[in-house]
């Protein structure tokens, strides 16, 4: 049982909430806040102030424009903490939206392991990429994510752990076997808090998510022998992504 | 584009979705709530920290306490019926009707596994096979596989199981189990142990009269540091009155002599096989039954 586990998460859950609600307005217009492009786009206050002209670009200014857009793709947009999930007690880090409804999220995640009752404490590092297919905006600034779905990479750090078996072992020994890699699946949902544009000051929106998931060694065991248990093999996440950008 | 919607599940499945969520937001967080619930209810471990986290609670150091069970139980014994099984793996379903197999037999005394409780040595394959361990109803100590090395595998099983080379005197027997899994450690650390050994030839030697030697894997085989093998049978012959070795590890059911000086070696065959080895020691001797399942 690991519910000392659950009994810190859900403090924290319940901590960290009224504290993005400081953030958060209640009266905020649906007319306000637009899902488009952008991951969220307020409208100009004053749209008669807005003038266009005609700009000549130089091949030179072009290029200084794309050269830039391109770096500046590389921001991270948002920034993630999250719990468990077969990649650490606490994982924090940096993540990239993108697409066309800002659907494909990637995060790079690195997590500790407590000690626990081994010899002693371990560090994670996670390549994760997220399929959000739908957000609806629910009104009050609420927008629900009903699916999130992806997979992720964990490395795990330590000389307990090899990617590919040493060179003691013959050819095969442990077959297609690495235990310092895991490939991990999940499916989760979340809902997001849009921040009102007159209370903008550190991020635009606060999102909280579950996600249940399993990793390969377990998918294997399952294959292997059909009467161990779903749920001993699936494990829940939580977790707080901050859109910064 | 109408008639295509329509034709849309999926399209319409999330209209639908997005009506309701429209119409029924106050209960929404509630569902939510209740979801997460079940979920956590349900999940017997909720959060999973990592394959080989080593995140253990309950019950611990089985070994030492199954043998002094072993001892109050037996120790004035002139018979024992010893059920030998080994490389469960992840056969959950074999290593089940194993179990059952021996708790429907009402005359064993006590189990031995001969290692590899796991496939891959995460800490949730040994509390899945600690669970299924506690359905026995005779005592029982487990050895150290191979494949329990795996990641952390082998500090979970000193936390679990106790230290990897260990003995117990039942009925002036003494059961002496070995730790002979060398290629998990390249070979560099003392597997075998042989100051162990000696040790344990001299220890309590007024307590026991007759030997018998447990491991994983056996001399000659693909774990076995076989720079020693011979070096390990004479010192095999130094226990006093050595009745036989038993391993696991091969897979195989076969009793055979490995050395020609040696002892008789029986190897205990893997859980897929759906078989086991039952030992009845009397003063007089030993006697194998193969059981299948």
């Amino acid at each position: 049982m690991k519910w000392r586990e659950l009994t810190i998460s859900l403090t924290l859950f319940f901590v960290l909430t009224p504290l993005s609600e400081c953030l958060i307005a209640q009266n905020v217009q649906p007319q306000d806040v637009h899902s488009s492009k952008d991951s969220i786009y307020f409208m100009p206050d004053d749209e008669e102030g807005v003038y266009t002209s005609e700009v000549t670009m130089k091949a030179y200014d072009k290029r200084v424009h794309h050269y830039r857009k391109r770096w500046e793709s590389m921001i991270p947009t948002q920034f993630v903490v999250q719990n468990a999930g077969n990649m650490g007690f606490l994982s924090f880090g940096v993540g990239w939206s993108y697409g066309k409804r800002n659907q494909w999220e990637t995060h790079q995640l690195i997590g500790f392991i407590p000690k626990y009752k081994s010899t002693r404490a371990k560090v994670t590092i996670t390549i994760k990429e997220n399929y959000i297919p739908w957000s609806i905006y629910m009104g009050k600034g609420m927008q629900i994510e009903p699916l999130r779905t992806g997979l992720y990479l964990n490395s795990v750090f330590g000389t307990e752990f090899w990617n590919e078996q040493p060179s003691r072992y013959p050819n095969d020994y442990y077959e297609f076997l690495s235990t310092k890699f895991r490939l991990n699946l999940f499916v989760g949902q979340g809902v997001t808090k849009i921040v009102p544009k007159n209370h903008l000051y550190l991020v635009k929106s606060v999102s909280f998510f579950y996600e249940l998931g399993t990793c390969d060694l377990y998918i294997r065991a399952k294959v292997q022998d059909h009467s161990v248990k779903f749920w001993d093999l699936m494990g829940l996440s939580l977790g707080f992504r901050f859109q910064l950008l | 584009m109408e008639n295509c919607k329509k034709n849309d599940i999926f399209a319409q499945f999330f209209a639908y979705y997005y009506k309701m969520m429209r119409h029924f937001k106050q209960f929404f967080f509630i569902n939510i709530a209740l979801i997460a619930g079940f979920l956590l209810s349900a999940c017997q471990s909720v959060f999973d920290v990592h394959p080989y986290d080593m995140n253990l609670h309950g019950e611990h150091n089985i070994n030492a306490n199954q043998i002094a069970r072993i001892r109050q139980l037996y120790d004035t014994r002139d018979t024992l019926r010893i059920a030998f099984i080994s490389d469960t793996h992840q056969w959950y379903t074999q290593t089940k009707a194993e179990i059952a197999d021996i708790n429907g037999r009402s005359n064993i005394d006590f189990v031995v596994h001969c290692g590899d409780v796991t496939d891959t040595g995460t800490t949730n394959e040994f509390r899945m096979f600690r669970n299924i361990l506690r359905e026995l109803k005779v005592p029982y100590v487990v050895l150290l596989g191979n494949h329990d090395f795996l990641g952390t595998g082998d500090q979970t099983y000193e936390w679990m199981f106790g230290p990897k080379n260990f003995s117990f005197i039942v009925s002036r027997i003494k059961f002496l189990c070995l730790d002979t899994n060398a290629m998990e450690y390249d070979r560099v650390a003392p597997v075998p142990d042989f100051d162990y050994m000696e040790q344990q030839v001299t220890a309590d030697s007024a307590d026991f009269d007759r030997t018998i030697i447990i491991m994983h894997a056996a001399p000659y085989s693909d774990e076995f540091n076989n720079n020693v093998s011979r070096v390990f049978n004479y010192y095999t012959l130094q226990f006093p009155g050595l009745m036989c070795c038993i391993y696991g590890h091969d897979h195989v059911e076969i009793t055979h002599r490995i050395y020609e000086d040696g002892p008789m070696y029986h190897s205990i065959d893997c859980a897929q096989h759906r078989n086991y080895k039952i030992f009845t020691i009397t003063p007089d001797g030993y006697e194998v039954e193969r059981i299948d399942y």
